[in-house]
């Protein structure tokens, strides 16, 4: 594979501040650090094509890819130490693979930046370049998952190419502020985005017919079960109000449903991952559903917050019954969380659709 | 509530002169005799009310408005059908009040400033309010202190600050948060029926904790809202003040315009004076938010407003709506939400709404009463920063910018086709298309003016060389600034003199014996680059520029503009881009 020339490390950050200049921009778009996270992306190759589709074997990274990279692996501009340091830096246990790459070259492992600068670069920093076309972001990866998932637009990491000096560079940086920086431009980048998440999206059937796209991932595929399977095995009549998506979407069922049952949901406050209703019933009985991928199982302590929420929402007390849904009785957090499951509560398994266990008071 | 004869008082004060030169002028009571068409929808809101409260579980006397609430109904209430809008029992609030707005004749709506707060507008509003606030993002919090809505309509502004207030309380004693409510929210407007409105939405956000207190210990619920005059001094300082505020020119009162003195110059907008008000109104941590036309920006009568909201209320926070008519309808204005705190701040972030919200920049807060540079698109961002710090503006490079003296249409028996005996040729801003003098055929008709007198003459008779350039340009145009150069040889051409129309401005040296910095070839090339239409853009949102915001087009030092003497084209594009550029 042919690797990029690379830039010394300070003028990544240099070269960062002349694209988005701090009189103009928020500094942690130029900062050191997000230097440091050009020359290492730029060093493993997470470079991807502005618009194509993105090939399979393209490199992504995480933010601690880049903050674990050191002098001394950057000074390796080799192909095969470049590739080792991916290899190491973006698979399972990646920061004692990445220590024991280095002692293999007779260093010690001494990262550009610890652990806990990762937050800026994951919330602030990436955003901040995806949202300005200098970033993609890999299709089908959950917001919340470990894997590796940024790298830099081609179009970007040309303007870190260390042959570009003087006025070609003012050019250069011109030509991309031009072609990235209008709303038309984000606007495609945008949609662009939008499509790619579509094909990777769990699509799920609501009882009234229509279909919703959820952003891949477990919890997306548990709440697909829940739609899908459980209700109309459980509910005479289902309606879903609510599904919160591991991104930042929510579907709420029209205002005029809302309006009929006397509810008004908040977005902004949105605590469970689905909210279904049983309208057969008299008075209708809310089932508050929390999918667990991860955790977030009803608790005690997670029931008296639904409860609230629940109120505050204008959903009766009393009418409400809850639902966990897991993968299986085989997942960690499944089996984690069962002896926490709140009394009074239900749980479900996607792989065995046909049971539920109640947890009753006696 | 004001006395009915203070309250005449008061609105003569604020009656509304005509925007423009051809409206007619408004009457005198701003709150005029409702339509019935909005009587109806005011008479469906007891039927509204039922239901929100039916859906708490709560019964009997909270079921019925006039026991629940402590605010009694307007007489137009009674007066509409219960029936005509049965469509908006179930609706939420922002609908009933957006219904209500919507209901008023269109030419109150237009003449008052009424339109109806979109909900994702006063969403974003209270979002930036409250980051300001220090509020936490993603954390709900009570409110910090007083927030007012001095011309809260239909109460669409306070509905998502009260209603994350009783969320962030849900865990607290119920009594003591609807005890606490009228100390830290409240609206004023001068519509008796919009008050009334925003004090049933209101209390229906109060309902999860009505339900939560015990029968016997209920009381009526606080009316929140007021009828009264929102630019009046306030006894209680507020912690913030949210706005949208009616726009439009007004007469004021000799006392009133010495109060406003400080945000005042020229001409009156209701708005500045709303936001004078609103700024007075602040305790020393208080914050802001407005939602206004973003001419306060740069326009000339907005300068003292600006000289005062940078002294005592930096700007913190601007987002820019883009899509002009889907926001309010009628209003052509582009429209901004801004907010401004007490608290000192060194930036200004910058962001555009279309759908989503989208940051554009993060910029040195403006400062002084010169026109305040802000991008609207993060490509313009570098540009406006650089522009923000040069130390020249046109008017101190020697030239001076006025607009063009015709009126037309109050000359139209003066004009004619053809050259006559005391007839001047008049140049139309559609000659300067192209950035080329020339007579634009579709203005023959109107080619020639006849000039009455010597003092006719002297007023509207150019006859030495100048710039000129477009006042006005269609969005469709492709840039902002199109200006054309008025040379000896023209003057000559065009017989000696000629005649501007008024959607020209004319740039002219300041002193006709010291020669300006820059020369009339080079700024007229300047005025022609790319780089400087894109500084306009961030000057001026909307397809104007005026003769005041031309003459406070930054610029960069003398040095510069003399080493861009004698370069054209495609060197002096580069060499202008350069100086606005950063980095």
């Amino acid at each position: 594979m042919a690797y990029r020339a690379l830039p010394r490390i300070d003028r990544c950050a240099e070269r960062l501040e002349r694209i988005f200049p701090r009189s103009a921009f928020d500094t942690v778009l130029s900062s050191p650090g997000a230097g440091a996270a050009v020359a290492a992306m730029l060093y493993v190759d997470a470079v991807v094509p502005d618009n194509a589709p993105v090939p399979d074997d393209a490199r992504w990274v995480r933010p601690t890819t880049c903050l674990w990279l050191s002098e001394v692996a950057y000074a390796r501009t080799d192909a095969a130490s470049r590739t080792a340091y991916y290899r190491a830096a973006v698979g399972a246990r990646a920061k004692e693979k990445v220590a024991a790459l280095h002692a293999s070259w007779g260093h010690a492992h001494v990262p550009l930046y610890g652990d806990n600068t990762r937050e800026t670069l994951r919330d602030e920093t990436f955003p901040g370049w995806l949202d300005n076309g200098a970033m993609r972001v890999r299709p089908g990866v959950k917001t919340t998952s470990p894997a590796p998932r940024w790298a830099l637009c081609e179009s970007f990491a040309d303007l870190f190419d260390p042959r570009l000096l003087g006025d070609q560079l003012v050019a250069a940086i011109d030509a991309w502020r031009d072609a990235h920086m209008t709303p038309g431009a984000k606007l495609k980048a945008l949609t662009a985005q939008q499509r790619e998440q579509t094909q990777h999206a769990v699509r799920v059937t609501l009882p009234d017919g229509t279909v919703r796209e959820l952003e891949p991932g477990e919890a997306s595929v548990i709440l697909k079960g829940v739609i899908e399977v459980w209700a109309p095995a459980r509910l005479k009549d289902a309606v879903v109000l609510t599904v919160s998506e591991p991104g930042d979407k929510i579907y709420v069922a029209d205002a005029k449903v809302l309006g009929q049952l006397g509810l008004r949901i908040d977005q902004a406050t949105l605590l469970p991952d689905a909210v279904l209703v049983d309208i057969a019933q008299q008075p209708p009985v809310f089932w508050i559903v929390e999918a667990v991928a991860t955790d977030g199982a009803v608790t005690e302590d997670r029931k008296r917050a639904l409860i609230q929420w629940a109120q505050s929402q204008r959903i009766p007390d009393g009418g409400c019954e809850f639902l966990s849904a897991f993968a299986s009785r085989n997942s960690a957090a499944a089996r984690r969380r069962l002896k926490d499951l709140a009394a009074g509560t239900f749980a479900w398994y996607a792989d065995e659709p046909g049971a539920e266990l109640a947890w009753y008071e006696l | 509530m004001t006395a009915p004869a203070e309250r005449a008082k008061l609105s003569l004060a604020r009656e509304l002169g005509a925007r423009g030169s051809r409206n007619p002028v408004g009457e005198a009571d701003p709150a005029g005799p409702l339509p019935a068409s909005a009587c109806d929808v005011l008479a469906v809101v007891p039927a509204w009310w039922e239901a929100q409260a039916r859906a708490f579980g709560l019964s009997g006397r909270w079921l019925d408005l006039e026991q629940a609430l402590d605010a009694s109904a307007p007489e137009a209430a009674g007066g509409g059908s219960r029936t005509k809008r049965l469509d908006l029992v179930t609706s939420t609030a922002e609908d009933l009040g957006a219904a209500y707005v919507a209901s008023l004749d269109a030419g109150v709506r237009a003449r008052h400033g009424r339109h109806y707060t979109p909900p994702q507008l006063s969403v974003r509003l209270w979002t930036m309010t409250r980051a300001s606030l220090g509020l936490v993002r993603g954390r709900l919090g009570p409110l910090p202190g007083l927030l007012r809505d001095p011309a809260c309509g239909a109460g669409a502004l306070l509905l998502p600050p009260v209603r994350e207030h009783v969320q962030a309380l849900a865990h607290s004693d119920p009594r003591v948060t609807l005890a606490g409510i009228p100390n830290l929210v409240e609206g004023i407007d001068a519509d008796p029926a919009a008050v009334w409105l925003t004090n049933v939405v209101l209390a229906a956000e109060l309902l999860p904790l009505v339900a939560l207190v015990p029968e016997a210990r209920r009381r009526p619920l606080p009316a929140l809202a007021r009828v009264g005059d929102g630019l009046e001094a306030q006894e209680r300082s507020a912690r913030a003040v949210v706005m949208n505020p009616p726009y439009g020119r007004v007469r004021l009162a000799p006392d009133e315009r010495a109060r406003f003195a400080d945000v005042l110059y020229g001409h009156a907008n209701l708005y500045t004076l709303f936001m004078g008000a609103g700024v007075e109104q602040l305790d020393a941590k208080g914050v802001l938010g407005a939602l206004v036309p973003t001419s306060f920006l740069a326009g000339r009568y907005f300068s003292n407003l600006r000289t005062t909201l940078a002294a005592t209320a930096p700007l913190r926070d601007a987002t820019f709506v883009e899509e002009r008519d889907g926001v309010f309808a009628g209003v052509l204005q582009e429209t901004c939400l801004a907010v401004f705190s007490r608290r000192k701040a060194r930036k200004v972030s910058v962001a555009s709404m279309n759908g989503r919200v989208v940051d554009v920049a993060k910029l040195a807060a403006p400062r002084g009463g010169a026109p305040w540079l802000l991008p609207r698109r993060s490509d313009d961002a570098p540009i406006a920063a650089a522009a923000a710090a040069m130390p020249l503006n046109l008017g101190a490079t020697g030239w001076r910018a006025s607009t063009g003296p015709l009126v037309w249409n109050r000359r139209r028996a003066d004009l004619a086709d053809e050259a006559g005996e005391g007839r001047c040729p008049i140049i139309w801003a559609a000659d300067l298309d192209g950035g080329r003098l020339h007579r634009d055929p579709s203005r023959d008709a109107f080619r020639y003016i006849t000039l009455r007198d010597d003092r006719d003459a002297e007023v509207l008779a150019l006859r030495s060389p100048a710039i000129l350039v477009q006042r006005t340009t269609a969005p469709e145009q492709a840039r902002r600034v199109v200006a054309a150069e008025l040379t000896e040889d023209d003057l000559h051409r065009w017989g000696g003199q000629v005649v501007v129309e008024n959607h020209v401005n004319v740039l002219r040296p300041r002193d006709p014996n010291t020669a300006p910095i820059v020369s009339r070839g080079l700024l007229c090339a300047v005025l022609a680059t790319e780089c400087i239409d894109r500084v306009v853009r961030c000057v001026s949102g909307s397809v104007a520029l005026s003769a005041y915001e031309l003459e406070a087009l930054p610029l960069p030092p003398p040095d510069v503009l003399r080493s861009w003497e004698g370069l054209r084209g495609a060197v002096l594009e580069s060499a202008v881009h350069r100086a606005y550029r950063l980095g």
